[in-house]
């Protein structure tokens, strides 16, 4: 495999973001990532079992934050028997971390809409969290994307849901205006923070698509906050570490709806706090509290997380 | 679909999965169905009592089955949907069939199956097991499975490795 080339401003930002961090930053950058795969306890019902049964076979090693996930040592875990039976998702550590985030209820009777949805990693976490109770509105843009995300909803077992189509740029009509107790907007980004797995991701790379779709999620940020139901949380999530995607589009959402920031508690997670400057501008001081997942910390992908409550 | 269409989808369903599998309504009690006349969806109960206005809705829920023409002669028949029988097979008492380890690997990797003999099993759809996991449905005829998986679910390039 050729060497990922980083662009010279990408190294410059983050020697900036994270000073003598930079170096192992990029290192990790260019270490393949470790597979992780989630147990769909929506169909896996005795989960020691299934573990001991898989540990016979695999080299297993339990992600320190979540409960139900797995590193394997397995190249391509698609070909499992268990994934088959829809009892595996693979999915990447760091992506696990947005649904738990939401700390949703398995006794609950929530009403979530899941705002960029497909291909449905997270709405299958969520409706496993959920066990499967109260109800999930997975809504996605594409409709390509929105054949994967039927797929996965099939094959994962999940039957609290509903889809739907919805464009999230656009205002969304009022009648859905405070309706949901917990929404995801899980936003489409410039995915740096999947280099590991996507060596291609940084060639795409330049500033003024930070730009372009920083103005896209705060498009969308706006109107799900429109969407929420006052005192409900809203998590916020990218797979990439610019502040233009990131605290950028959370200080536009402090600065123009009724949403305050609120901390993010998971344990065995090593987090770095939210940034409150960049580029010259302040940024608001709650944003210490939004969540900076980088490689190097957990041996994962790359991931952004803010929780929002509706005021 | 064709005049042979039950009145009630629904009720048809669920009738056929007690008198084919032996998979008694009761089992659903906490769940809804829906059909657009040709499938039928089951649903968490918990969707019943959410406000849904305003969303222009393209699914809901997990696909359970189908009604569908069989070309052979005409008639409208039921069909259960891989994923549900992965999720309520388990609660079939007749019509099931087990297969073996060799048989499975064929099997979802999207073969038919022939040379079957199982005992108790009458023509027709059938759940398929492997050990204690439910495969899916499959048509049995004569000796033989037809295949139901659908083709992108098919673990095509699945190693024998990996059992
Ligand atoms: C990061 S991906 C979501 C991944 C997904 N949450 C998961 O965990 O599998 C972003 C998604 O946003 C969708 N998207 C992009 N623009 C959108 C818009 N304006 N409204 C709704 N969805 C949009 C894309 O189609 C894409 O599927």
């Amino acid at each position: 495999m050729g060497d990922i080339v980083i662009p010279s401003e990408f190294n410059e930002r983050y020697s900036k973001l994270l000073g003598e961090d930079n170096k192992i930053f990029l290192d990790f950058c260019k270490k393949p990532l470790k597979k992780c795969i989630r147990i769909n306890t929506l169909k896996v019902k005795n989960t020691d079992k299934f573990i001991e049964n898989l540990d016979e076979r695999y080299k297993l090693e339990k992600v320190p934050f979540c409960p139900y996930a797995y590193f394997i040592d397995h190249l391509n875990p698609g070909k499992m028997p268990e994934y088959f039976f829809g009892e595996i998702y693979i999915q990447d550590a760091a992506s696990l971390i947005p649904p738990i985030a939401l700390n949703l209820n398995p006794d609950g009777d929530e009403f979530v809409f899941d705002a960029c949805a497909a291909p449905g990693s997270k709405t299958t976490q969520m409706a496993q969290i959920m066990n499967n109770k109260g109800c999930i509105v997975a809504n996605d843009a594409s409709n390509d994307r929105i054949k994967a995300l039927f797929f996965n909803l099939e094959s994962y077992g999940v039957m609290n849901i509903i889809v739907t189509g919805i464009n999230m740029e656009r205002p969304v009509p009022e009648k859905l205006y405070n309706k949901f107790t917990q929404i995801l907007v899980d936003a489409p980004c410039s995915c740096e923070g999947t280099v590991r797995k996507d060596r291609k991701v940084l060639s795409r790379w330049s500033v003024r698509l930070l730009n372009f779709l920083s103005v896209q999620q705060k498009k969308i940020i706006k109107n799900a906050i429109n969407m929420l139901k006052k005192d409900g949380i809203l998590v916020y999530s990218t797979c990439t570490l610019a502040p233009e995607e990131n605290e950028e589009v959370i200080d536009y959402a402090l600065g123009n709806f009724d949403v305050e920031v609120e901390e993010i508690e998971i344990k065995n997670l090593k987090i770095r706090e939210g940034i409150t400057e960049w580029n010259g501008n302040d940024l608001s001081k709650d944003l210490k509290k939004c969540i900076r997942i980088y490689p190097q910390d957990n041996d994962t992908e790359g991931f952004f997380v803010t929780k929002l409550r509706k005021i | 679909m064709s005049k042979h269409k039950p009145n009630n989808l629904i009720a048809e369903f669920l009738n056929y999965l007690d008198e084919r599998f032996g998979i008694k309504k009761e089992i659903f009690f906490d769940y809804g169905f829906d059909t657009d006349g040709e499938r039928i969806s089951i649903f968490s109960e918990g969707i019943n009592n959410k406000n849904l206005d305003g969303l222009i809705i393209k699914s809901i829920g997990l696909r359970a089955g189908k009604y569908f023409k069989d070309i052979r002669n005409g008639r409208v028949k039921l069909k259960i949907s891989t994923n549900f029988a992965q999720i309520f097979g388990r609660y079939a008492t007749k019509n099931v069939l087990q297969i073996n380890d060799d048989e499975v690997k064929e099997y979802i990797r999207g073969s038919d199956l022939e040379n079957i003999r199982p005992l108790n099993v009458e023509e027709g759809e059938v759940i398929i097991k492997w050990n204690e996991n439910v495969i899916g449905g499959g048509n049995y005829s004569q000796g033989k499975i037809k295949n139901q998986i659908p083709k992108k679910k098919r673990l095509t390039k699945i190693s024998d490795e990996n059992f």
